[in-house]
């Protein structure tokens, strides 16, 4: 009898020994749950409020069954998840101290303890994948790279004159001993300024063709960059936070009117205030690329203390600056286009989910976006971009007409563009191509801009 | 003849420098480029977004103040305009305060709080009569501010939970399928736990017609849920007379 309870518990130690080292293949030796299972479970139950590796709006939850079995009893551990409130009115110490550090209610989970065993397996067994920073770039790499280029240029135009002076002057010195030589008069009291004349005169027929070559060049190249004055394109300022459209609005697929939210009801799209930047960055505390550094600048703003997780009311404005920009004696209204006339943002903005903070974009960049139906040739932001734009955008007569209504229900401009398009006699010159241009309506009259 | 190829020289002169600090300015993407005479770009009026009150190079105390007091957290209250379509149940303001604490969790400073509100919002009538096209509308709402989070199908899977850095939402037709249209409003007006206020941003008429595309995700009739929230609370409520008669 003795041998074999002797027998027995020996194995039964073997069988414990085996189990615990398979078990902690999965570095976990409590749970005997489905990681795979638990992921999808964690996700849909507790990922709302819980990160496994650090805190959010619960407290991180790897190693949250061994601290519970050192603070008070596994059997709790579940109990807690399954309803905390009761726990904590049965007067547990370490449940009330919880809710007194985290203040707020975790909500009675509707789960089994084999469906927490699983959740559990995923969490402690979860590894943080979050890719290390890259050591170089960041914004501005590009710029610096582009300017020291431009120096090179005039380095080497520099260095080129030096040269030329240089073998001048030696060829000079040269033609003056050859003359000394043959015994011809030296005017050795010839100035440089002399000199030069004389020699431009001796040779004159080919210098005086070089010369008009190269001043007519100047003049178109000073012409044609005199035509960019008052134009803006490819104007893009550095901002306060290294903020990226082409992260946001491209990878992420943020819609625009969530940020740019007042675009479809007032002239102006709106930056959005800095709320907006925390429905996100609020959890979301460190950027792949720049890491913690730009978006300590957004909590600065906001007055969002990173270590409390608490919003102290000390905010501060980003000062973010102003790209687009008409003057004051032109106006322009976003919802006018945008919720009106239906253009979509990439005909005046281009293709924003490749750039970073927002730049003006030339003529040819918003002709490159395919789905642009008007195809620019003025430069953006000037009066000939607007007025070419009206010239070749058609105004939706037939949409704003109420199907089916008779003339005394439908919409105020439902009314006038039905007459407009009954009554072909009156108004036969807008209609000769069957369609009513933009400018036909108005949109190339003086005070519909400048007023 | 000296006096012509003199004149050429000076020309020329003229030409490669004015060509070259052309070209210099505007060559640099940080600066707007080249002005002739100031084209009223920037006013000494203070327009939005415009300097932040600089005028040539010097800054107006006054409106430096303005700009701090005004362009801070939130758009100045009033700028999200009331929905102008007379329909009275929404243009009230809303009734119920923030939870407790809103000020510190989600950054709603000054906002009245009420540790009841939740619970009083909770049997809410939808003021906005439902009908397809106000379904279809609340579809575009959604899709322009919740989906990048919710999913398409309001399973928590949108692009941003995706990344794996943003907490992913709960279902809607898993653990938040008995939200009612009350508690769905108040969420959105307040915010919840990692989610934020979205008030700022979307009004509230296009609020309750993102609520009534929610219930239908939630897998909830969006129409008949404002009759029975209905008879159990506030008929006065205008609107909810029609949807009654309507069923
Ligand atoms: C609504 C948000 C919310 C959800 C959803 C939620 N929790 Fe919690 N949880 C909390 C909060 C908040 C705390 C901190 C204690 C408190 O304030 O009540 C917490 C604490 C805990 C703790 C104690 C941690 C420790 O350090 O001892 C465990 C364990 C836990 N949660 C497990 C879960 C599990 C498992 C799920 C999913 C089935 C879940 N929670 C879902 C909010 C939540
Ligand atoms: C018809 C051309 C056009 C369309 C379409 C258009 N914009 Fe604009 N946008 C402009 C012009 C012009 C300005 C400069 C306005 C000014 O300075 O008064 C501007 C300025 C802006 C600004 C700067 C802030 C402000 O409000 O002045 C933002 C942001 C913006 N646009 C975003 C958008 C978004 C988002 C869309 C699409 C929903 C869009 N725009 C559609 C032409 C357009
Ligand atoms: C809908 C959610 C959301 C909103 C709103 C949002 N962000 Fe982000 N942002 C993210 C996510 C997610 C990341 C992390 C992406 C990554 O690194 O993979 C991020 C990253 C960043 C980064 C770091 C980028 C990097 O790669 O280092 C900056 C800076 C940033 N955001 C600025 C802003 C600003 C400014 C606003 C407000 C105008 C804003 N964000 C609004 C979701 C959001
Ligand atoms: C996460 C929020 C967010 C989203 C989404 C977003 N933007 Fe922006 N946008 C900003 C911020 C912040 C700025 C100010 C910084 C800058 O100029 O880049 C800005 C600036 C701009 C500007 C220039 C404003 C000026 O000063 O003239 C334009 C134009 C613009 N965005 C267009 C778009 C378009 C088009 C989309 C959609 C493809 C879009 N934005 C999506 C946040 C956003
Ligand atoms: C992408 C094409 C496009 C560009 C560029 C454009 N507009 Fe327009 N604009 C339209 C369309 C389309 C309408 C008509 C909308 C409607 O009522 O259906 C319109 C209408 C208008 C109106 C109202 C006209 C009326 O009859 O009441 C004004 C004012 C206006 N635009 C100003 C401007 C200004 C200023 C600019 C340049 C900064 C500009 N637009 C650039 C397409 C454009
Ligand atoms: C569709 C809108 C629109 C209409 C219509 C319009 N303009 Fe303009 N105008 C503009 C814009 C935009 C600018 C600013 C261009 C810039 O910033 O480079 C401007 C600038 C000007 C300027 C100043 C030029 C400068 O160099 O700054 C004058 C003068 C002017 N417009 C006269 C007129 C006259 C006269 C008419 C009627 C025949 C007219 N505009 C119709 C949009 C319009
Ligand atoms: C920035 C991401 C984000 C956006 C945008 C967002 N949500 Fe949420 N939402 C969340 C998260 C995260 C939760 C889980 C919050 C929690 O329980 O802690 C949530 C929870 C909810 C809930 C359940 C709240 C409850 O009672 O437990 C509802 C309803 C909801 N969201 C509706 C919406 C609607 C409608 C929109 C669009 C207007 C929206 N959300 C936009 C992230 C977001």
């Amino acid at each position: 009898m003795k041998v074999l309870n002797s027998f027995i518990s020996q194995r039964f130690k073997l069988l414990v020994v085996t189990a615990i080292s398979l078990l902690s293949f999965s570095s976990n030796i409590y749970a005997e749950g489905d990681k795979a299972k638990g992921e999808v479970l964690f996700k849909a139950n507790c990922g709302a409020c819980h990160f496994p590796h650090k805190d959010m709006t619960g407290p991180a939850l790897k190693g949250a069954r061994q601290r519970w079995i050192d603070n008070s009893s596994e059997e709790n551990f579940y109990k807690w998840i399954k309803d905390s409130q009761k726990l904590i009115g049965e007067g547990d110490s370490y449940a009330s101290s919880l809710f007194n550090e985290w203040g707020s209610v975790m909500t009675p989970q509707a789960v089994s303890d084999e469906q927490i065993d699983d959740i559990f397996a995923y969490v402690d067994g979860y590894e943080d994948v979050t890719p290390p920073p890259p050591p170089t770039g960041g914004p501005g790499g590009t710029d610096v790279a582009e300017e020291s280029s431009n120096a090179i240029w005039w380095i080497i135009a520099v260095l080129l004159l030096i040269v030329i002076g240089a073998v001048g002057t030696v060829r000079g010195n040269l033609n003056r001993v050859a003359k000394v030589e043959a015994g011809e008069a030296v005017n050795e009291n010839e100035t440089l300024a002399q000199g030069a004349r004389r020699w431009a005169w001796d040779n004159r027929g080919w210098f005086g063709v070089t010369m008009l070559l190269v001043v007519v060049a100047l003049l178109t190249a000073g012409m044609l960059d005199l035509m960019k004055i008052g134009v803006f394109e490819d104007y893009k300022p550095e901002q306060p936070i290294a903020y990226s459209h082409k992260l946001h609005a491209g990878d992420l697929a943020i819609d625009c009117k969530y940020c740019h939210n007042a675009v479809t009801k007032s002239k102006h799209a709106t930056i959005p205030t800095v709320n907006v930047c925390m429905n996100c960055h609020k959890t979301v505390t460190e950027g792949t690329t720049t890491g913690t550094e730009e978006i300590a600048k957004i909590h600065d703003a906001a007055g969002w203390d990173a270590d409390t997780k608490s919003f102290t009311g000390v905010t501060k404005p980003i000062k973010w600056v102003k790209v687009h920009n008409l003057p004051d004696h032109v106006y322009f209204n976003h919802s006018q286009h945008v919720e009106v006339g239906g253009v979509d943002c990439a005909q005046c903005h281009g293709d924003m989910k490749k750039e970073t903070v927002a730049r003006v974009m030339t003529t040819a960049d918003l002709n490159a976006v395919e789905e642009n139906k008007i195809k620019f040739s003025r430069p953006t932001l000037t009066m000939g971009w607007c007025i070419e734009c009206h010239q070749l955008s058609n105004v939706d007569v037939a949409g704003s007409h109420i199907d089916g209504a008779s003339e005394s229900e439908d919409s105020y401009y439902g009314v006038i563009h039905q007459r407009l398009m009954k009554d072909k006699e009156t108004y036969q010159k807008y209609l000769e191509d069957d369609v009513i241009s933009v400018a036909e309506l108005g949109g190339w009259e003086c005070a519909k801009c400048h007023y | 003849m000296n006096m012509k190829v003199n004149r050429m020289k000076k020309f020329g002169l003229i030409a490669v420098l004015g060509a070259g600090s052309l070209t210099s300015c505007v060559g640099d993407s940080n600066s707007p480029g080249l002005e002739y005479m100031p084209d009223m770009y920037r006013s000494s009026a203070v327009e939005a977004y415009v300097d932040y009150g600089e005028v040539r190079g010097k800054y107006d105390e006054n409106a430096q103040n303005l700009i701090v007091e005004k362009f801070t957290f939130t758009p100045p209250s009033g700028t999200i305009p009331y929905a102008g379509n007379g329909n009275v149940a929404v243009n009230m303001p809303y009734r119920h305060g923030a939870p407790v604490g809103a000020d510190k969790t989600h950054g709603l400073y000054g906002v009245r709080q009420d540790s009841a509100g939740l619970a009083n919002a909770k049997w809410d009538v939808n003021p906005v009569p439902f009908s397809e096209d106000v379904l279809k509308e609340g579809k575009v709402l959604f899709e322009r501010f919740c989906i990048h989070c919710h999913g398409e199908n309001g399973a928590g899977d949108g692009t941003v939970p995706g990344t794996g850095k943003y907490p992913p939402p709960p279902a809607y037709d898993g653990p938040l399928k008995d939200r009612t249209a009350g508690e769905i409003f108040y969420t959105i007006t307040y915010g919840k736990g990692a989610m934020g206020s979205h008030a700022s941003q979307i009004n509230k008429e296009e609020r309750w017609k993102i609520v009534y595309y929610v219930q239908k995700l939630q897998g909830n009739d969006p129409g008949a849920a404002t009759v029975v929230v209905n008879e159990e609370a506030a008929p006065e409520v205008e609107g909810g007379a029609d949807a009654h008669n309507g069923h």
